[in-house]
Parts: structure tokens; C-alpha cells; sequence
């Protein structure tokens, strides 16, 4: 090889986040270098599908039941932290005869098994802490200052097996 | 380079695009916060289909998106007196959602679901890949990949997904993803490399073209 793969610069470079100079040296690399050239391409190509991918429009008449319903839902309810100013007023919302409209769930048939996994970028590619959640500490303040307190920590055993998803930054607050 | 979300909301302010949050989205979190629930229906008007897309990017599914949606306007409604910076509401809500969706993940997790065959759902509600072409080739070929991604990414540990959702289907910069998942930008950034390698290692014969 002439010089050094740039494969870790690749996720920055297809965000638009490397200098220009960073941004040449992968250019220039991936001239003379097929394998890196071939890595760039599938990247850009994965994040303009991705960036394709919408959900469907369940349409205006879903949309209106849903607000009805959280009418209804959010009716009694005091606001928590503000209950001394909202002011409750009824609601109309409990029309007897609501159409169900909303086809079935989704189907997204799963065809692929199995893939060609190439080990190119296996190794050397990945930031320091490679699967794990950072493991930085985070002390800056929270601008929405909401605690996460809904969202309650699941047991250890029903975590991704593989542990990588650790929740760390789920918990501060 | 890759073009914004066009349902987002996109207002000029000193001819910079501003998009998530308007002036006026923010006057309304305002008067809801001092207990306007007009404003509130307003705002549950305005993100309703946002909110109700991520929760259907991240279950794909309609039923779980809908309770997802239902949910995260009732808790909206519950917590809005802990919004301190009514600026970051789409971030609120985004957080809100997007919390309630990993946990429904983790429940759906190791429960098989019989999904029905694509084609015994006549108006069946899925994800769309916006398409160009025009072959059945090839729009065989998309839909393949298509469900080849959507399937990789499933695999990926939750908040790994929902970074990738957020920052690369939804098109939110990190920053406004660190700010929903209440993580350092740099987190965002490593999860998301990892995520988007683990995909391109996968699906590294599709990707190929
Ligand atoms: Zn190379």
C-alpha cells in the first residue's frame, strides 16, 4: 500500500465534519487505494438510503383520532409540575362512533440471512471505547432538563446480550 | 449534500435555516406551560406525524407507533412544567418518544412476531424508500435493500439504533441528537460510526454497485 488507509476518517468525511486538508488526504488515498475507494462508496451509499428511508402517512383521518384520543387521555389529568396554573377545560372529544381506520400492523419481511461480511475495517477503524457506550462522564447540563424517570432501567438480563448498549448515559440526571 | 427531511419544519431567522423549532411553536410551549391546553392541542397538531414517524421508524410497526405517539403526548402533558428551555420542546419531545420506543424494543425483544406475509396486507402500512427508478429491476433491488438495512439495524442494541435513526434517517445534527439522548456529542458520533459499520459490513455486497 502507498500510504495509510483512511477507512477511520470515512464516517466524518461522508458527514462533511473533516478539514480540507483531512478531507484531500482521504481523496488522494482513495485514488491509488480500491479497498478504501470501495469503503467510501458503500458508506455514501448507506447513508443516502438511509436518509430515503420515511414512514408511511397513515393519513389525516388517523392523525385526527389520535389528538381526540390524547384529548381524552390527558382530560383528568393535572399537569405534574405546573398543577396550579393548567387549566382544565372539557373536553368534547369522546364521539361514541370512531371509525377504525388503521390497517394492520406493518410487515417488513425479513429475506436476508446472510451477508458477505467483509473484515476489512474489523479492526482498526473503531474509536477507543469500539462497542461500549462512552464511558465519558457527562456533567454538562441537561437543557432540557427532563429526568428520565419514565424510563426505567430494564433488568441486566433483558440488556442486549452482547452488553454494548450499556445505558450509561441513560442514568445521569 | 443530503437533502433535509422535507416534512420538517424550516424557517428563516437572519437567513439561516432553522429547522425543528419555530417562534411560534415556542410561544405556544410557553402559553401550554402556563396551562393554555388549546396551545396544547396545537402542538400535538404540529408534531403529531413527527413523532408518530420516528416511533414508526424505530417499531415498524403502526400499533406500537400509535401507542408510542399516544403516550409521549400524555407524558408531554404530564412533565411540560420540567421543560426548562421551551426553545428545546422538539428535543423534549423527541426524547420522550424516543425513550418510550427503546423500552417497547426491549419488551418486543425475543418475542417472536408472526409477521403476516407482505402481500396478504393490502394497504399495508410500512417504510418507504423514496425511489428514483423507474425498472422493476431495480425497484426490486431497492425494496431488497431496503429490508436488508432495516433488518441490520434491528440487530444493532437499541441506542445504537435510535442514533442512526435519528442523526441519519430523521436527518437531526448530532448535536440535537446528543441534546434527545442526553449523551455527549462525541458519544453520538461514536455510536453512530459503530452503528453504520456494523451495517456496511453486513450489507457490504448490497452496498457494492
Ligand atoms: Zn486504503
Amino acid at each position: 500500500m502507498m500510504d495509510r488507509h483512511t477507512s477511520h476518517l470515512h464516517n466524518d468525511y461522508v458527514d462533511g465534519l473533516l478539514s480540507e486538508k483531512q478531507a484531500s488526504e482521504v481523496d488522494n488515498h482513495a485514488d491509488s487505494c480500491e479497498k478504501c475507494r470501495e469503503d467510501l462508496n458503500q458508506l455514501r451509499n448507506l447513508k443516502d438510503r438511509l436518509a430515503a428511508i420515511d414512514a408511511p402517512d397513515p393519513g389525516l383521518e388517523y392523525f385526527e383520532r389520535l389528538s381526540e384520543k390524547v384529548a381524552e387521555r390527558t382530560h383528568s389529568i393535572t399537569n405534574e409540575s405546573n398543577s396550579k396554573s393548567v387549566n382544565i377545560k372539557p373536553v368534547s372529544a369522546s364521539q361514541a362512533v370512531l371509525k377504525t381506520l388503521i390497517r394492520v400492523a406493518a410487515a417488513i419481511t425479513l429475506l436476508f440471512g446472510s451477508f458477505y461480511a467483509s473484515d476489512f475495517l474489523s479492526g482498526n477503524n473503531q474509536s477507543p471505547n469500539s462497542d461500549n457506550w462512552a464511558v465519558l462522564e457527562y456533567n454538562i447540563p441537561d437543557p432540557i432538563a427532563l429526568p428520565d424517570s419514565e424510563h426505567q432501567q430494564p433488568p441486566p438480563s433483558a440488556v442486549d446480550e452482547e452488553s454494548i448498549d450499556k445505558e450509561d448515559s441513560d442514568t445521569e440526571n | 449534500m443530503f437533502a433535509q427531511k422535507s416534512k420538517r419544519f424550516v424557517t428563516l431567522i437572519d437567513g439561516r435555516d432553522i429547522i425543528g423549532m419555530t417562534e411560534e411553536t415556542t410561544a405556544l410551549v410557553l402559553l401550554f406551560q402556563k396551562g393554555d391546553r388549546k396551545a396544547f392541542t396545537k402542538l400535538v397538531k404540529i408534531f403529531r406525524q413527527r413523532v408518530y414517524g420516528l416511533a414508526f421508524k424505530m417499531l415498524k410497526n403502526h400499533i406500537d407507533a400509535d401507542e408510542v405517539a399516544q403516550e409521549t403526548f400524555v407524558r408531554v402533558y404530564k412533565r411540560i412544567g420540567q421543560l426548562k428551555s421551551p426553545v428545546h420542546f422538539d428535543s423534549f419531545i423527541y426524547r420522550i418518544a424516543s425513550n418510550y420506543a427503546i423500552d417497547l424494543i426491549r419488551k418486543r425483544k425475543g418475542r417472536i412476531v408472526a409477521m403476516p406475509e407482505e402481500s396478504e396486507l393490502p394497504g399495508s402500512v410500512q417504510l418507504t424508500l423514496a425511489t428514483k427508478v423507474t425498472s422493476p429491476e431495480k425497484v426490486l433491488e431497492n425494496k431488497q435493500l431496503l429490508q436488508a438495512i432495516v433488518k441490520a439495524a434491528e440487530e444493532l442494541p437499541p441506542r445504537q439504533q435510535t442514533t442512526l435513526i435519528l442523526h441519519d434517517i430523521e436527518g437531526l445534527s448530532k448535536e440535537e441528537v446528543a441534546r434527545i439522548m442526553n449523551c455527549p456529542e462525541a458519544t453520538v458520533r461514536s455510536n453512530l460510526h459503530i452503528a453504520r459499520n456494523k451495517l456496511k459490513k453486513k450489507l457490504a455486497k448490497l452496498l457494492t454497485s
